[in-house]
């Protein structure tokens, strides 16, 4: 092995920075004038079911021969679905599609006004009941494999607690908290003390993205500057730049939180952690997750700040399936899902824990 | 033995002291932010902008009213009028496609018999 004496390796450091000066003044112009936005969500699909907002889609399989059990995936409703189809190569919908899987995706879409009404018996009694239906239509499968990332795991979990015969095959939730107790920030900035959530739903109806996407940032308010400084100290880098504008994309792209489900949320959850203790009533039925008895993955995040790892850990012990695992992987709420650590961990890990459970 | 050198490149080591700084005063933010002060803080200036929401929309829609303009809750009303007609729309849109999709050849579906690979199935078995 060679090794450069320090002259010649200050000239080497400072040839690059030259280099990298010149490709960020370039580039920095793209980002600032938001040139050539990135194309998300472009995976091709057909929408088989549309209900006010929602949208049911079906994406075109990408191999001759699938698994038997199809796959349902269940998105948050505060974020835009793209994140599990951000970018050909980037998409974990692309990943199941080229894995083998039949995938389906529900979109609740962005509600409007009138959308303020929707509560968990909308989403959990209706909505996710009606687009299965559609699934097991589409497919001609009774069993569905159900991916639920986020709060997309939470109801997941609450249609399967309130359905003695719901037609799981399996069930992965990512990301997914259950122990509100264990929401850190969000738990405290909620407290019953001082936030009057009835006021906060009853002015204002939806909840506005702004609100929703300031208090995530708080969660973590060094981390938008430093990722401008890591954004000019890699302006140079087309992979890093890609990327950063995808994941900026996203994470300014948030959608109102439905009011009447917020207010349930936040006193059945967030105050009483009713889930946790087996009190959670929708529709007048006590969801029980005992009732769950399919195989249940449960992936969480090491460095999960919005789904901490005290709120996501206890989900395998409060379902009654007696095939079920925990994992825990590196990387944070969104990079556990999408991003290179996600091509590197958790896809491969559902690939491999899925298909020997969908034949 | 592995060959582990301290880096020569001082921007290596600024890149280390960004990731440490980020890291502390993320912490100071979350300790001071999670503080009863704080939350009371944050929470009664949420308030005080809601109050002031409110008497601003409060204002308008007598404003609106007297001079025959829709109000917000107007708007919201036909809205919901038009969800039920896009409802409606759509369930026609989905039976006039089923019935063209009778006529026209139908996309080959794929075969379910898919096999997981035998590494699957070898790690599957001691799943749980």
């Amino acid at each position: 092995m060679t090794t450069q004496t320090a002259p010649e390796n200050i000239a080497t450091v400072v040839r690059t920075e030259v280099e990298r000066t010149i490709q960020r003044s370039r580039r920095g112009i793209d980002v600032l004038l938001n040139r050539d936005e990135p194309d998300v969500g472009m995976t091709p699909k057909d929408v088989i079911y549309a209900r006010g907002t929602l949208r049911l889609y079906h994406y075109r399989p990408l191999a001759e021969e699938v698994y038997r059990i199809p796959v349902l995936l269940v998105m948050s409703l505060i974020i835009k679905p793209y994140i599990l189809d951000l970018t050909p190569g980037v998409s974990f919908v692309e990943f199941l599609l080229r894995n083998g899987y039949d995938v389906f995706m529900i979109d609740w879409g962005v509600p409007r006004p009138e959308d303020a009404k929707l509560r968990l018996e909308d989403y959990t009694l209706d909505f996710i009941p009606a687009c299965l239906g559609k699934v097991r239509e589409e497919t001609g499968e009774q069993q569905v494999s159900f991916i639920g990332y986020c709060m997309g795991g939470l109801f997941s979990l609450i249609y399967g607690g309130l359905h003695e015969d719901a037609p799981m095959a399996n069930l992965v939730c990512i990301a997914t908290p259950v122990n509100f107790e264990g929401m850190g920030l969000f738990k405290q900035w909620t407290d019953r003390r001082w936030f009057d959530v009835d006021r906060v739903v009853d002015t204002l109806g939806n909840i506005p993205p702004e609100l929703i996407y300031r208090s995530f940032e708080m969660l973590r308010p060094a981390d938008r500057l430093v990722a401008y400084v890591r954004l000019w100290d890699n302006l140079w880098n087309d992979q890093y730049v890609k990327h950063y504008r995808l994941f900026n994309k996203w994470t300014s792209d948030q959608i109102p939180f439905p009011g009447e489900c917020f207010r349930q949320t936040t006193k059945d959850l967030m105050w009483d952690n009713k889930l946790m203790a087996g009190a959670l009533a929708v529709g007048g039925r006590t969801v029980d997750l005992k009732r769950i008895s399919c195989p249940v993955l449960n992936a969480m995040a090491q460095h999960d700040h919005i789904a901490p790892y005290e709120a996501t850990q206890p989900l395998t012990s409060l379902v009654g399936s007696a095939d079920k695992e925990d994992v825990l992987l590196k990387g944070g709420h969104v990079s556990l899902v999408a991003g290179m650590n996600a091509v590197m961990r958790l896809w491969p890990k559902v690939n491999d824990w899925l298909s020997v459970r969908s034949v | 033995m592995a060959d582990h050198q301290p880096t020569q490149n001082p921007l290596d080591l600024w890149r280390q002291y960004l990731t440490d700084s980020e890291r502390q005063w993320n912490a100071f933010f979350k300790d001071v932010l999670g503080t009863d002060a704080a939350s009371n803080v944050m929470n009664t200036w949420v308030e005080a902008s809601l109050t002031v929401q409110r008497l601003f929309a409060d204002a308008l829609e007598r404003y609106y009213s007297a001079f025959n303009i829709p109000t917000h809750g107007d708007l919201v009303a036909l809205g919901e009028r038009l969800k039920t007609i896009e409802e409606t729309l759509a369930r026609l849109e989905t039976a006039v496609l089923a019935g063209e999709a009778g006529r026209a050849p139908a996309r080959p579906k794929p075969r379910r018999t898919k096999q997981p690979p035998a590494a699957a199935r070898a790690n599957g078995a001691s799943g749980s």
